[in-house]
């Protein structure tokens, strides 16, 4: 009796530790319906990016593919998150050095 | 008399848009308005079968609209409500066989004889479609909890916005009541949240609308269906009626007292 009550509260256990399959729809239409209301095609989307890496790598030594680039929900804002690897200071774009 | 036009409409097929019309078109009649609901889906009609009114069709929609005879003519009407009528769609003709302008010159026609003119409009958002907005003053938008009818809904509203359809009212369909209180179905507060849009009524799935359609007799007819009782809701809402919306929570099961007990009933359920 005790191992079967033990076997039932970890059966409820895993059921509950699985994310609800409704909880993950809205969160995918949350997403796709950004998308599709913003009516920004894929290749737009795309020339966009590559001309923010071009500024971005005019001031700073970045990597050449961003770690993020999506538009998003956060909270009540659509906004757009880009994450793009900056290269550590060595591989800055050296300063020319004064004149002497 | 002006009567009211309204489409009924959802972009993706087979969400309700038929039985939706069907019983709305009853349900205001029976609350003692001249009702006229009209299938725009040519080529491919429906709204005559699941009203129970295939053997009666002489003339149709494109024979009106074509001058091929009166308005009255394609007028069916149904068995059991005197006031309450039928324009069925051409089976054999496609959706080019009519025009936006012709359509909404008929429908005003009809606002002069009716309180109710509701159009069943086909899936998709061609012609067919644009058809039955452009005639439309309102529109009511038919989905179900699942993410391709949501998708088709939001794109649906933003189309209904330039055809300056302001405001349409949503029906969220077959609701699984069970499937939503363990979390595996969207509510209606997720539902209104992703589409932004004021709930005209919930509707349970129930087997019932099967069986009614089998027979040909909407299914607000059908005093022991849940459905039913939610189309009578609704059709008192489009009048202006205020009714609350239907307890759709099924009662706490033995499994949920059991998880209760041992505390990992954490999760609050919150729908309909």
């Amino acid at each position: 009796m005790r191992d079967f009550i033990r076997w039932l509260v970890n059966q409820l256990a895993a059921a509950e530790e699985e994310e609800r399959s409704g909880v993950t729809a809205k969160q995918r239409l949350q997403l796709v319906l950004i998308q599709d209301r913003l009516d920004l095609p894929s290749d737009k989307m795309e020339a966009m990016k590559q001309e923010i890496w071009e500024v971005v790598s005019r001031y700073l030594a970045v990597a050449e593919d961003f770690l993020e680039f999506e538009i998003k929900k956060l909270d009540e804002l659509v906004v757009l998150v880009s994450n793009i690897q900056v290269n550590d200071a060595s591989e800055l774009i050296p300063v020319p050095a004064p004149a002497v | 008399m002006t009567g009211r036009t309204i489409v009924i409409t959802s972009g993706k097929g087979g969400v309700g848009k038929t039985t939706a019309t069907a019983n709305l078109g009853t349900a205001l009649a029976m609350r003692g308005h001249k009702v006229v609901v009209i299938d725009t889906d040519i080529g491919l009609r429906n709204l005559d079968v699941i009203m129970g009114l295939e053997n009666r069709i002489v003339y149709d929609l494109v024979n009106v609209i074509e001058g091929k005879c009166k308005m009255h003519q394609a007028m069916i009407r149904d068995k059991h409500q005197l006031e309450l009528f039928l324009i069925p769609a051409a089976q054999t003709r496609d959706k080019d066989s009519i025009e936006p302008e012709q359509l909404r010159e008929l429908c005003e026609k009809l606002e002069n004889e009716f309180d109710y003119v509701l159009m069943d409009c086909p899936a998709g958002i061609e012609g067919g479609f644009k058809n039955a907005v452009a005639a439309a003053k309102e529109a009511i938008l038919v989905t179900t909890p699942e993410v391709s009818a949501i998708r088709d809904a939001d794109r649906v509203i933003g189309l209904l916005e330039a055809s300056e359809l302001h405001r349409p009212k949503l029906i969220i369909n077959r609701i699984d009541t069970n499937m939503v209180k363990h979390g595996d179905m969207m509510n209606k507060d997720d539902i209104v949240e992703l589409l932004s849009v004021e709930v005209l009524g919930l509707v349970p799935a129930d087997e019932h609308t099967i069986t009614a359609a089998n027979r040909g007799i909407p299914v607000v007819y059908d005093k022991k269906a849940p459905s039913g009782s939610a189309f009578l809701r609704i059709a008192a809402r489009v009048d202006g009626d205020e009714v609350p919306f239907m307890d759709l929570e099924p009662r706490f099961s033995i499994m949920d007292r059991v998880k209760g007990l041992v505390g990992l009933n954490g999760r609050a359920y919150s729908h309909a």
